[in-house]
């Protein structure tokens, strides 16, 4: 028998990755865990923006989504992945979904009740739930535009018990109240005996015939210097999110159906102007969500910091640059859309080991966002919003009932648009249909025996809704599948 | 039976040798062979009488001197290439140039070179093959450097098959390694992705050696990867060759010719071209056959082309390997130490397994102030006045750091397409206010560049979108401006604040 590092590789400690090890640690695999990023203490979070994206997001933060219509990307690099720096809310995937991936995609056992019990567990070990504190304010406000057009809205609820409202998600909880993987499942998969290891990122998987034998990785020292290592495993579980894992794949010399269908929730922010202090920035982000128009679209709140507003007012700076001064007097709300597009993730051939990511915008897509601004204008301006400035080139401030119900009917200028998305998926899809898929229904690849991948990359198509749950709820079903199944 | 003796490296004895021996003979029936070619139709009495008419005050000293200056520049250029992972002192560096130059005066089959990247992987602490690419992208960047003089020269002199031949030569081989080195700094991960990949196939071991290989070789040329870095090599190269030409055209007037900087650059460009082929040690013969052809096509009578050559060579050959022994003897190397050095340098295959495939070396940190043209673009980009005034240099400052880092941090090839993008606002600036961007006032950049930024044109607008939305928030989110938004409590308190009151709950 050949000497291995581990029997099992988990590349990346994300939403999946942390999930896949704790299972397998847990069934008495020997398990390792290589994640690209740093693991960070709870004193290093909360920094200012800058210092945060430095140390916490992907590239420094800025990963442009090319295409016609450009939009911008964040994705986390650090130990536990994305869900440090997300907002924490929490969805199970819906019904509907669920359906859709069987007949489509041929995704088998993935019923809504096949998944219940990891979606439960899940839940238990994350801590999800509504917030017990008083809504902030510019939650009240939502909510009163919500019940004066007559929908209905949603607490949606998060994976963030004791959450003590320091508007400070997108930097890292300081306070440690949000369930991120470093918090939550990571330390009990170490207790399993997962060995974690950071700051190492994969550059190649190594194959042969239908086997994966393990990597190469490249580790960061603190004195800048790095090395190239090489780590054998059994079993190879690439868990490295929805950019990331396809790039690898490709890089490595898999390209079957990898890659090619790479899916986002596109959102067009807006900032709204009350006519009464609001203090968005000193509280944790509007909680609910407008489902009455979902799968198509949702409307909901945004993190709002005075450098995240100013982002938004900056498609129409030299209009809307006074508005910083009554900052506190702004929240920020968004439109979300299913997102009908696709798109696609490469290794850049150029310049040092980066991945480049295209989405090209469906007409379907503007449509929806139009509705969706409109809609979104009109519940604003309800809840006594007195100008509403969405992120769109060239497009005034909505500052009435029939400005915004112009779009209803109308698209917006396409490339006037100033889209962001912290949502990507489904660039591997798993499921029996293997014309569409790139892995079977339980994340193994097609053509090889002992690579896996288990993270946002395999789910089939766009969820609709925040896709933590999802992923973990798949991952957790996956991981179990495997360390059940003879070997 | 064998007696055990002393542990050699594997192979060195015969396979080696054996190799070096081939080289040694082909070097050796080409040097006579050119040898031959330059004295065929020589009249030695005149050749004698060229060379005792010579008049080498101050001439010669000053060619020596010329030829010695070029080698510190060499030194300073090594120095150059190797920043990124080493420090090594100009005085160093030109020591392990010239010790490469002296051995290849001695060594046959240009084994200075090996011997100059052992030295050097030596004295700056990196990967043998590292340095021996760094080795190699010298040469290319002197072959660059001689085509593009020869080029010079060959469109002010007569037109000649000879330099039509050379200039052929050297493009296609230069070209070729060119593209090569290109490739290498361009796209260093598809480079080690397609080598590891394709090791795959012959095992484990052999896989680790090919990506250790790749990796150090690319880590050679790494310091080309900016634009300016490229091209400020290239301007070093050619200042190096300039100073060499120094000597040659420096030794004209010693035989009575015309100092003609364009004769003079021709004769180097096509004798250090011509020396590529290989010869004995000190490229005797190939040096005098194409110097003295090239004076010979450009008018010069056999005789004194020959001596003129013969005189050059001496002043190229002599002080160098004097340099050398000298720093050989300082080192402590002997004849035999500086052909262990070259083995030194020789593929991998004979160096002991380490854990780690292969050690890449930290990049040397430059604490560089940002970017003057970038601040002026983040100043007009952000509402700078909002800042306290006190603050306002270092907010920008802080600002302009960022966007920066951003900017470098880019996937692929969008870092190169944002340069060219900001050349090209560089240079439409200069052309509407008919100075540099630097010098337009504040007053009047800041419209002009929201023109561009918030303007109707959705590409530029796009282009700028990633630079102003960057500056925005680090803009709004610096400490000082987050201070003055909310009053006086600063932002990273107050989340401290309640971080700590729920830990203390907790």
């Amino acid at each position: 028998m050949p000497k291995r590092d581990a029997e099992v590789l988990v590349i990346g400690s994300g939403a999946g990755g942390s999930v896949t090890a704790l299972e397998l640690a847990r069934a008495g695999l020997d398990v390792i865990v290589l994640e690209e990023g740093r693991e960070h203490a709870l004193t290093d979070y909360g920094a200012p923006a800058p210092r945060a994206m430095r140390a916490l997001y992907r590239r420094g933060g800025m990963t442009p989504i090319l295409g016609r219509t450009p939009i911008g990307y964040v994705e986390g690099c650090c130990v536990g992945g994305s869900t440090e720096i997300n907002s924490g809310f929490w969805h199970r995937a819906p019904r509907e979904v669920l359906l859709r991936w069987k007949t489509q995609y041929g995704l088998a056992d993935a019923s809504e009740e096949e998944l219940a019990p990891h979606f439960d567990w899940a839940e238990e070990a994350l801590g999800v739930g509504t917030s017990d504190r008083p809504w902030p304010r510019s939650t009240e406000l939502f909510a009163r535009g919500v019940e004066r057009m007559g929908w209905s809205y949603q607490e949606v609820p998060r994976a963030a018990p004791g959450c003590q409202s320091t508007n400070a998600c997108a930097q890292g909880c300081p306070t440690g109240a949000k369930s991120g993987m470093s918090r939550s499942v990571l330390p009990q998969a170490r207790a399993a005996g997962a060995r974690v290891i950071a700051g190492v990122r994969v550059l190649q998987l190594l194959t042969r015939g239908k086997r994966c034998t393990g990597v190469i990785a490249r580790r960061t020292n603190p004195d800048g210097s790095s090395e190239l290592l090489r780590f054998e495993a059994e079993h190879v579980f690439v868990c490295a999110g929805p950019t990331e894992t396809p790039s690898l794949l490709r890089r490595s010399g898999i390209r079957r159906r990898v890659g090619n269908t790479l899916r986002v929730h596109p959102y067009l922010k807006v900032a709204a102007r009350f006519d009464e202090n609001v203090d968005a920035h000193a509280h944790v982000l509007p909680l609910l969500q407008v489902k009455e128009f979902w799968p198509e679209l949702s409307l909901g709140g945004a993190f709002c910091t005075p450098g995240q507003l100013a982002m938004t007012l900056a498609e129409n700076w030299r209009e809307n640059r006074d508005e910083m001064r009554h900052h506190r007097q702004l929240a920020h709300y968004y439109v979300g859309v299913r997102g009908s597009g696709r798109g696609w993730v490469r290794p850049a051939f150029f310049g040092a080991d980066s991945t480049l990511i295209g989405y090209r915008l469906s007409e379907q897509d503007v449509i929806h966002l139009s509705a969706g601004l409109a809609r979104l204008a009109a519940l604003l301006l309800a809840a006594g919003a007195k100008a509403v400035h969405p992120s769109v080139a060239g497009l005034p401030s909505i500052e009435t009932d029939s400005a915004a119900a112009r779009w209803l009917t109308e698209p917006l200028p396409k490339t006037g648009l100033g889209l962001v998305t912290v949502h990507a998926f489904s660039s591997c899809p798993m499921g029996e249909d293997e014309s569409e898929c790139a892995a079977d229904s339980f994340g193994r690849l097609y053509g090889y025996e002992n690579l896996r991948i288990n993270d946002a990359s395999m789910l089939c198509d766009s969820p609709g809704v925040n896709p933590q749950g999802t992923i973990m709820a798949l991952a957790r079903r996956n991981a179990q599948a495997f360390a059940s199944a003879p070997r | 039976m064998r007696r055990a003796g002393p542990a050699r490296p594997k192979g060195f004895g015969q396979r080696v040798n054996k190799r070096r021996l081939v080289a040694l003979i082909v070097g050796t029936l080409s040097s006579v062979l050119f040898l031959a070619l330059a004295f065929r139709n020589i009249d030695y009495a005149k050749w004698s009488a060229a060379l005792g008419e010579m008049s080498p005050w101050p001439w010669a000293p000053l060619a020596v001197l010329s030829y010695v200056a070029g080698h510190f520049l060499r030194g300073f250029r090594c120095r150059k290439l190797l920043s990124n992972d080493a420090y090594l002192s100009v005085p160093r560096a030109t020591s392990v140039v010239v010790l490469g130059y002296a051995a290849n005066n001695v060594l046959p089959a240009r084994l200075g070179e090996l011997v100059r990247a052992g030295m050097l992987s030596k004295e700056a602490g990196v990967p043998a093959l590292q340095a021996l690419s760094v080795t190699l992208l010298e040469r290319i960047l002197d072959g660059l450097a001689l085509l593009l003089l020869l080029l010079l020269a060959a469109l002010r002199l007569p037109r000649a098959p000879l330099f039509d031949a050379t200039l052929g030569v050297g493009a296609s081989v230069f070209g070729l390694a060119s593209g090569a080195v290109l490739l290498a700094v361009l796209a260093p991960r598809a480079i080690t992705s397609l080598a590891s990949r394709t090791a795959q196939l012959f095992g484990a071991r052999v896989h680790d050696r090919v990506v250790r290989a790749v990796t150090e070789l690319v880590m050679g040329v790494s310091y080309l990867r900016t634009t300016g870095a490229a091209l400020g090599a290239l301007a070093l190269s050619v200042g190096i060759w300039v100073l060499e030409g120094g000597m040659f055209l420096l030794l004209l007037p010693a035989f009575g010719l015309a100092p003609d900087p364009f004769v003079a650059a021709a004769a180097l460009c096509v004798t250090n071209l011509g020396i590529l082929a290989p010869s004995t040690p000190g490229f005797i013969g190939t040096f005098h056959f194409f110097c003295m052809t090239t004076l010979v096509t450009l008018g010069v009578s056999e005789a004194v082309a020959l001596s003129y050559a013969t005189v050059v060579h001496l002043s190229f050959f002599v002080p160098v390997t004097l340099w050398g022994v000298a720093i050989a003897t300082t080192y402590g190397i002997s004849l035999t130490g500086l052909a262990a050095q070259a083995a030194r340098a020789e593929p991998w295959s004979d160096r002991e397994e380490r854990a780690p495939v292969a050690s890449i070396k930290p990049t040397r940190a430059t604490r560089r102030p940002p970017s003057s043209e970038l601040a002026l673009l983040c100043a007009a980009l952000i509402p700078i006045d909002d800042a306290p005034e006190a603050s306002r240099e270092e907010v920008l400052a802080d600002v302009t750091r960022f966007v920066e880092s951003e900017l470098a941090d880019l996937p692929g090839h969008l870092p190169w397409l944002m340069a060219l993008g900001l050349a090209g606002f560089r240079g439409l600036t200069a052309l509407r206010f008919l100075r540099p961007l630097q010098r337009v006032p504040a007053d009047r950049l800041r419209p002009w560049v929201e023109a561009f930024a918030y303007g109707k044109v959705p590409p530029v607008r796009q282009f700028f979108r990633a630079l102003r939305s960057v500056a925005l928030i680090a803009f709004y989110e610096h400490e000082v401006l987050r201070r003055e938004l909310r009053g006086a409590t600063p932002a990273r308190s107050l989340v401290r604040d309640r971080g700590e009151r729920a830990l203390a709950e907790a």
